[in-house]
């Protein structure tokens, strides 16, 4: 992945209000262990993304917010490529920060997406 | 005395256990009226030289609940003679007769047939409130034994209202925000949530209630009373207030409660359904000491199972977490811009500490 690569992250339907989008749509759950699962925007396009969370997973996605590389790397998040779910699959790490920390970090990033724009969306 | 005088058949879900719900007391009084004053006008029809009915005309019919039927519900009205009326004479068979006619009427509206000459439209009026605790799916059968069915139900109520007169009335049950009162007219304006405004009447024991709610976007108020609606279904006014209450910073409780919906398994198959009763708790504390002037903030569940709070103001974000069982908000504010932050944990067990936890939101919000 390079710099400019966009982190593409699926955003559950409550996590995007009146236009917002609230950090918990960046922030790893319990169950990530500090890694917060993205895909790949190298190899995969924000639709086809949506698609796989969607209807593979079956998870529910209101749409595809993104950060890139360097903008984790800006927040001292480290992305890498993690293809053993799927190719596309990448995730960005969280591992060294505390519960107290990742709050923060997950506010900058979704203060970023934010600004990007949604780059797919579910009417 | 007394004798079997109709045993209506009520049906629908609510009738099924073969009780009889108490609102309908009302719509049976509003029978029993409707029933004495067609039989006037039957008697006064048959004695053209008359200006009046007989002394004790009214007083001879009484209907009395006996005792509920099964078969649905199956009320047994008993007409009740007091003694000293048994004399009355000349008044014989009025109150079947009466009784015949209003089943011809319902009859005739459920056939799409005219209504009986004999019916005057004038009364038709009863309707308005004999059959209005009917609910959709709901019917009563007020046929006399032995006679075809005359079955009643929320629609052909409507329409034989709506065949003497241009409005009708029907229950309602309201939700919007009070505007302006007129206490000289003791009446208020309800702003209804599809943005429409109706005025309904004040009763006095609800003036301290709209005193409070009046004028305030934040105050749900559910008003329960009677609607009085055109032919299009379309209402025009609240002609009676029978019930009001108020719900205090509701886009926040709604907000809240539907988290309650939320399963195990809600997010990425792995998110825990909140606890509700210790979601109850944190919910109420936090709808009923919310400031009137603060922003309301986005409200979800965490993946844990936690209560979430978010406000965006600016470059900043403040975020309350509330683990539901230790009555603690763990609260953290940064700028995003500049990196600035903030935290505290706040325990949420008193109002003081509720005054604390609002003190660290109004410096970011």
């Amino acid at each position: 992945m390079e710099d400019q690569t966009l982190l593409l992250r699926q955003v559950h339907p409550d996590f995007f209000q009146e236009g917002n989008l609230l950090s918990l749509a960046f922030r790893p759950s319990a169950k990530d262990e500090g890694l917060l699962s993205v895909y790949d925007g190298d190899q995969i396009e924000p639709e086809p993304s949506w698609k796989h969370y969607t209807g593979a997973l079956g998870y529910q996605s209101c749409g595809v917010w993104a950060v890139s590389v360097a903008e984790a790397g800006a927040c001292e998040l480290e992305a890498r490529g993690d293809p053993q779910p799927f190719p596309a699959h990448a995730v960005i790490d969280f591992t060294r920060y505390d519960k107290k920390q990742q709050r923060a970090k997950s506010k900058l990033l979704a203060a970023i997406a934010q600004e990007r724009g949604c780059l797919y969306k579910t009417e | 005395m007394k004798q079997e005088f109709l045993k209506p058949r009520f049906a629908g879900p609510r009738f099924d256990q073969h009780t009889l719900p108490v609102e309908v007391a009302r719509d049976l009084a509003a029978y029993e009226e409707l029933v004495v004053e067609l039989a006037k006008h039957l008697y006064l029809a048959d004695h053209p030289k008359r200006k009046r009915v007989p002394k004790g005309f009214e007083q001879s019919f009484s209907l009395h609940l006996e005792q509920v039927e099964g078969g649905s519900a199956r009320p047994l009205l008993s007409w009740v003679t007091a003694v000293g009326m048994l004399a009355l004479q000349g008044i014989d068979g009025y109150f079947e007769q009466s009784r015949n006619l209003v089943a011809e009427c319902v009859a005739a509206s459920e056939a799409g047939a005219p209504l009986p000459e004999q019916f005057p439209k004038q009364l038709l009026d009863y309707f308005n409130v004999f059959g209005r605790s009917l609910h959709e799916g709901e019917s009563v059968d007020v046929a006399p034994a032995g006679a075809g069915a005359a079955v009643l139900t929320p629609e052909r109520r409507k329409a034989l209202v709506l065949a003497a007169q241009k409005v009708y009335t029907k229950e309602v049950d309201l939700s919007g925000t009070v505007g302006e009162t007129d206490w000289e007219k003791g009446t208020f304006r309800l702003r209804l949530e599809d943005g429409s405004a109706i005025v309904a009447p004040l009763p006095e024991a609800f003036c301290e209630l709209a005193r409070a709610a009046g004028g305030k976007e934040r105050i749900l108020t559910q008003v329960k009373g009677i609607g009085v609606f055109d032919a299009w279904d379309k209402m025009q006014k609240l002609a009676e207030t029978h019930h009001m209450d108020m719900l205090p910073n509701y886009q926040l409780s709604a907000q809240i409660e539907k988290l309650l919906t939320l399963e195990d398994g809600w997010y990425e198959g792995g998110g825990k359904a909140l606890e509700k009763e210790q979601l109850g708790w944190v919910a109420d504390a936090l709808v009923s000491t919310f400031p009137d002037d603060l922003a309301f903030p986005h409200v979800a569940a965490t993946p844990d199972g936690g209560l979430f709070l978010e406000w965006v103001a600016g470059s900043w974000r403040l975020s309350a977490e509330f683990s539901l069982a230790d009555h603690v908000g763990e609260m953290h504010a940064l700028n995003t811009a500049t990196g600035e932050s903030a935290e505290s944990d706040i325990n949420i067990e008193s109002e003081d500490d509720w005054a604390a936890f609002y003190a660290f939101v109004r410096r970011f919000v």
